[in-house]
C-alpha cells in the first residue's frame, strides 16, 4: 500500500493514519535515527518492516533483519557507540534473548541514543507467554516508556531518543499489541535525516567492563537515575494529569488510560483525577505524593502484573502516605484488558451500578454462540507444512511407535492442531529440539522427534543441534524449511537468498550447516513429492542418533506473491487450470479431506453420494492431493483461449 | 460530539483489514478523530479475524474534550452502530458487539473450519444464524457478496469491494461516498475495477437496504 510512504512525508503537520508500529517508526525516523535492527515478531513486526519498506529512501539509514534479538541488540550497541542513534525491536519475549547485552549496555550507557521497542502480548494472541516487560527497566535500571495511543507511539519514541541521550541509558518503548495494532490518526513532526557517518571515540573506562571498570559504571548508571528521579520525572511531559475534585484518584499508563477514559464516562464519571504515567519507570516520588496528598485512596489500572501498584507502595511508604492503593484487587493479572474489564471494576471502586450487566450478557452471547463451530487458525492451503506432517504421520501410520512430537515457533507450530495433533510441547524459541534431546536420554521406549523452522533453526537453533550431536542424543530434527519467516509477515532469513531490501544477499546451505555440526544423518526432502517424503521419514525413523530431515518448499503464498503479476496476466488471456475431482472416480475415503485437511477440500453430492470437491476460489494449485489420492480421481484441466486438455490424473 | 463505531468480522484472508484501513483513512480525511484495530499476526490464518473502526465526528467549532471522547481501539460491548460480517457463522462469534439500535450486514458466504470439513462440528444453517443474531438486534441485511462477484466478475476478486458498498448503503458509516471513492483510488491496486465493483455493491446494498430487514 502507498500508505507506507507516509513514513518518510516531510509534509510537518500532516494528519495520516498509521498503525501504532508504523507510528514508532515515524518516530525514530523524526529522532533521526542513522541505523535499525530487529528480529521479527508479532506485535512488533511491522515496525522493523516499515522501515525496511522506506529504508533505501533515506540514504544514511541502515537497516538490518538480524539473526536474532541479542545479535540485533549488539549491532545497535555497536552503531550507538559509534555515536549514531540506533534503534532495535522485537517482540516482548525476544528481550529475554537480548537480555545479556541488554545488563551491561545499561552500565556503559550510549553515545547515540539507542531505544528499544518491545511488543507486549496481553492475552498471548502470539506468544508463549504474557510476560510483563517492564520488569526489564526495574531489574537493569532502564528507562521504560508506555505510549496509549497511535499519536503518541510516535511522540514518545521521539523524547525516549532524547532521555536516552540526556542521561547516558537505552530506553525501552513498552507497547502492548493492543497499542501495536491500533490504527489511528498521527500528526508528522518534521524528519530528521540520518547523519552520514560516525565514529567510535575510544573511552576504555566505558566500554570496557571489568572488575573495579565495572562497579564504577554501575555506580554512574545509579547516579544518573537518580539525576532523572529527582530532575525529570517529576516535569516529564510524558506523564499527564487530568484535575478533577473527587478524592479517589487514578494512576494508570498505555492502553488501560483509554480503558479508564471509556469506562468513566459510560458510568457517568467525569470529576476523577487521573495521573497518566506515559515514563512508567522509574517514577518520580514528588509527583505521587503531590498527586495523591490530598486523596482518600488510589486506584491503579494497569495490563499484567501490579508493576506500578508496587512501585507507588514502595513511595507511599517511604513519603508516609496512609491511603488504601487498590490495583489488582480489582483488575485481572492474566490476560488482555478492556473497557468492559475497566467498567466493571470502576463501578465497584465508585459504588455504582454498571450500564451492562456483563455476567447475564456473556452468558446470552454463550447460549447464542453454541451453534457456531470452533474456529481455530489453521494451515493455509498449499502450505508445504501440511504435506511435511501428512508425509511422517504416514510415515508412523501402523508401525506401532510411541512419539514424543517436540514443536516450536512458527506457522508449523500448528501442526499440533486436527488433523496432526503433532504438537506435545512448544516453549520459545528453538527450545524444541533441546528439550527433545534432553528427554531422549530418558525415554529410550519413545521416540522423540522435533519439529523447528528454518528461520527459528537460524535463530538459536544451531547450538543445540550441536549439543545434541555431542552429548549423543537421540533426536530426529525436522527442519521445516519454507524459506521465510513466514508467520510474521515473510521476512527474509539469512538462507533466502534476499536482504531487508530484496536484493540479492549471500545465502547460506543448511545443509552444508547441519553437516558441518557433525551430523552424520541428514536428508533433504520435497514435501509436496508425496512418496519420497514418507520413505524418506520411514528410514529415518528406524534409525537411532541425531538424524536431520530437511523437508524444504517455499511457502505457496510467497511464491504466488512474487508471481502474482504473471498469474493475472495468465487469467485475463482467457489461461486457466482447474484441479477438479472426478466425482465418479470418488471412493469419498475423505484421505484429502479427514486426514491431509486441506482447506480448499470441501464435500458435495454426486448422484446422491457424498464426495470430495475442490474449492478453486481456495486452491492454490500444491497438487499434493493429486498424489494422495487413493481413487485416483484428481485431474488437471488447462483451459486455453480456444482450446481444453485435460490431464489424467497420474498416480 | 458523536461516536460512530463500525465493527468488521470474517476468516483470515477475507479482507477485514483492507476494509477498516480503508474506512479509518476516509474518516481522516473528512477530519474526524479515528482509532481502530485489526486483527494480525497468528489469526491470519484461517482463523476468525476483526476489525475495529472508531469515528468520532465534530460539529465545526465544538472543543475536545478528552474525558468525552474515543480512546481505546476496542470498541465497547454493546457499542458498533454497524456490525459487518464477511462470513456467515462468524456474524454470531462476536456478536455482543452490536449495538441494540445498531445495523448488522451479513455476507451469506461459508467458510468451513477444519473441525466441519472433518465431520466432527456441523456447520449452522443460516436461519439457524439469524435466530440467534435476532437475539441481539433485529435490524440484519444479508447480502452475498461473493455470489454477487462470481456472477458478475467470473471469481471473487470483487466480494471485498462489493460489501463496502453495500455497508456504505446502509448510511451507518459517517463518511462521504466521494471520500470512499478517493481512498480506493489511492490505496487499492486495480483503483478503477474496484471502484466500479464498490459502486455495483452501492446499488446492490441499496435494494437489499430497500427490501428491509432479513
Amino acid at each position: 500500500m502507498p500508505r507506507i510512504k507516509e513514513l518518510i512525508s516531510r509534509e510537518k503537520g500532516k494528519k495520516v493514519v498509521m498503525l501504532g508500529n508504523e507510528a514508532m517508526a515515524r518516530g525514530a525516523l523524526e529522532a533521526g535515527i542513522g541505523f535499525a535492527s530487529t528480529y521479527p515478531g508479532t506485535p512488533a513486526s511491522e515496525v522493523g518492516d516499515s522501515i525496511a519498506e522506506i529504508a533505501q529512501d533515506l540514504p544514511g539509514l541502515t537497516f538490518q533483519y538480524s539473526t536474532n534479538e541479542y545479535v540485533a541488540l549488539e549491532n545497535a550497541i555497536g552503531a550507538s557507540w559509534a555515536g549514531v542513534r540506533s534503534l532495535c525491536t522485537m517482540k516482548m519475549v525476544g528481550m529475554n534473548v537480548a537480555a545479556d547485552p541488554l545488563f551491561t549496555l545499561a552500565y556503559s550507557g550510549v553515545v547515540g541514543g539507542l531505544v528499544v521497542i518491545n511488543g507486549g502480548d496481553p492475552s498471548a494472541s502470539s506468544s508463549t507467554n504474557e510476560q510483563d516487560n517492564r520488569y526489564y527497566g526495574l531489574h537493569a535500571r532502564i528507562p521504560v516508556v508506555e505510549p496509549s495511543s497511535t499519536q503518541e507511539s510516535k511522540d514518545f519514541v521521539v523524547e525516549s531518543f532524547n532521555i536516552s541521550e540526556k542521561y547516558d541509558v537505552p530506553v525501552i518503548v513498552n507497547s502492548t499489541a493492543r497499542a501495536c495494532h491500533a490504527v489511528g490518526v498521527v500528526e508528522l513532526g518534521e524528519l530528521k535525516d540520518p547523519p552520514k557517518e560516525g565514529y567510535f571515540k575510544k573511552n576504555w573506562a566505558k566500554y570496557y567492563n571489568a572488575q573495579v571498570l565495572t562497579v564504577m559504571n554501575h555506580q554512574k548508571l545509579i547516579g544518573n537515575q537518580n539525576k532523572m528521579i529527582q530532575e525529570y520525572a517529576p516535569v516529564t511531559k510524558l506523564n499527564k494529569i487530568l484535575p478533577g475534585d473527587s478524592k479517589t484518584g487514578i494512576i494508570t499508563s498505555g492502553m488501560s488510560y483509554d480503558y479508564t477514559l471509556e469506562a468513566l464516562n459510560s458510568l457517568g464519571i467525569h470529576d476523577v483525577p487521573i495521573l497518566k504515567l506515559g515514563l512508567v519507570y522509574p517514577l518520580s516520588p514528588k509527583q505521587i505524593t503531590d498527586f495523591a496528598s490530598n486523596l482518600d485512596q488510589v486506584v491503579i489500572m494497569e495490563e499484567l502484573d501490579p508493576f506500578l501498584e508496587g512501585e507507588v507502595k514502595k513511595i507511599a511508604y517511604d513519603q508516609g502516605l496512609e491511603i488504601p492503593i487498590r490495583g489488582k484487587e480489582l483488575f485481572p493479572s492474566a490476560g488482555e484488558l478492556n473497557t468492559d474489564i475497566a467498567m466493571q471494576a470502576y463501578a465497584k471502586a465508585f459504588d455504582k451500578v454498571p450500564p451492562i450487566n456483563m455476567d447475564e450478557l456473556n452468558l446470552k452471547v454463550f447460549g447464542a454462540a453454541v451453534i457456531l463451530p470452533m474456529r481455530t487458525p489453521a494451515m493455509c492451503p498449499g502450505c508445504p507444512h501440511r504435506a511435511t506432517y501428512y508425509a511422517i504421520k504416514k510415515a508412523v501410520e501402523g508401525k506401532g511407535y510411541d512419539v514424543v512430537w517436540s514443536n516450536d515457533i512458527g506457522c508449523y507450530a500448528m501442526g499440533a492442531l486436527p488433523p496432526f495433533q503433532m504438537g506435545d510441547l512448544m516453549t520459545c524459541m528453538s527450545a524444541g529440539e533441546s528439550i527433545a534431546s534432553g528427554m531422549s536420554y530418558k525415554t529410550k521406549k519413545q521416540k522423540t522427534v522435533a519439529f523447528i523452522g528454518d528461520s527459528t533453526f537460524l535463530h538459536t537453533g544451531i547450538p543445540g543441534l550441536l549439543n545434541a550431536v555431542w552429548n549423543d542424543a537421540d533426536l530426529l530434527l525436522v527442519i521445516m524449511d519454507n524459506r521465510w519467516t513466514a508467520m510474521t509477515g515473510h521476512q527474509p532469513t539469512p538462507a533466502t537468498g534476499i536482504n531487508w531490501s530484496g536484493k540479492k544477499a549471500k545465502s547460506v546451505n543448511l545443509r552444508d550447516i547441519v553437516t558441518s555440526l557433525g551430523v552424520d544423518y541428514v536428508r533433504m526432502a520435497d514435501p509436496f513429492n508425496v512418496k519420497n517424503t514418507i520413505a524418506i521419514f520411514e528410514e529415518a525413523l528406524k534409525k537411532t542418533g541425531v538424524r536431520v530431515v530437511i523437508s524444504q518448499q517455499e511457502c505457496l503464498l510467497e511464491t504466488r506473491r512474487r508471481n502474482r503479476a504473471a498469474i493475472e496476466e495468465r487469467k485475463e488471456k482467457g489461461v486457466r487450470q482447474y484441479i477438479d475431482v472426478n466425482e465418479d472416480a470418488c471412493i469419498f475415503c475423505e484421505e484429502c479431506i479427514k486426514e491431509f485437511g486441506c482447506p480448499a477440500m470441501t464435500v458435495t453430492e454426486f448422484e446422491g453420494e457424498k464426495v470430495s470437491h475442490i474449492d478453486m476460489s481456495r486452491c492454490v494449485e500444491c497438487m499434493v492431493c493429486k498424489h494422495l489420492c487413493k481413487g485416483c480421481a484428481i485431474s488437471v484441466t488447462k483451459v486455453y483461449p480456444g482450446k481444453t486438455i485435460l490431464e489424467e490424473k497420474s498416480k | 460530539m458523536r461516536k460512530v463505531n463500525v465493527y468488521i468480522c470474517g476468516v483470515g484472508g477475507q479482507g477485514t483489514m483492507t476494509l477498516g484501513l480503508l474506512l479509518k483513512q476516509a474518516g481522516v480525511l473528512e477530519n474526524m478523530v479515528v482509532t481502530g484495530t485489526e486483527s494480525r499476526g497468528a489469526s491470519q490464518r484461517e482463523g476468525a479475524v476483526d476489525s475495529h473502526v472508531r469515528f468520532a465526528v465534530f460539529e465545526p467549532d465544538e472543543e475536545f474534550d478528552e474525558r468525552k471522547s474515543i480512546h481505546s481501539p476496542l470498541i465497547p460491548t454493546r457499542q458498533a452502530d454497524l456490525y459487518l460480517s464477511m462470513e456467515l457463522a462468524e456474524t454470531l462469534r462476536n456478536i455482543k458487539y452490536v449495538s441494540e439500535d445498531g445495523t448488522i450486514v451479513m455476507n451469506r458466504y461459508e467458510i468451513w473450519p477444519p473441525t466441519v470439513r472433518t465431520g466432527e462440528a456441523q456447520y449452522p444453517t443460516i436461519e439457524q444464524v439469524l435466530e440467534n443474531v435476532k437475539k441481539f438486534n433485529k435490524n440484519v441485511y444479508v447480502v452475498n457478496a461473493n455470489k454477487l462477484s462470481e456472477e458478475k466478475y467470473g471469481d471473487y476478486s470483487g466480494v471485498n469491494m462489493i460489501f463496502l458498498g453495500v455497508a456504505m448503503a446502509t448510511g451507518k458509516i459517517p463518511v462521504k461516498i466521494k471520500t470512499i471513492e478517493k481512498i480506493i483510488r489511492e490505496q487499492m491496486w486495480k483503483p478503477e475495477k474496484s471502484i466500479e465493483q464498490f459502486r455495483f455493491g452501492l446499488e446492490e446494498g441499496k435494494k437489499i437496504l430497500a427490501a428491509g430487514p432479513a
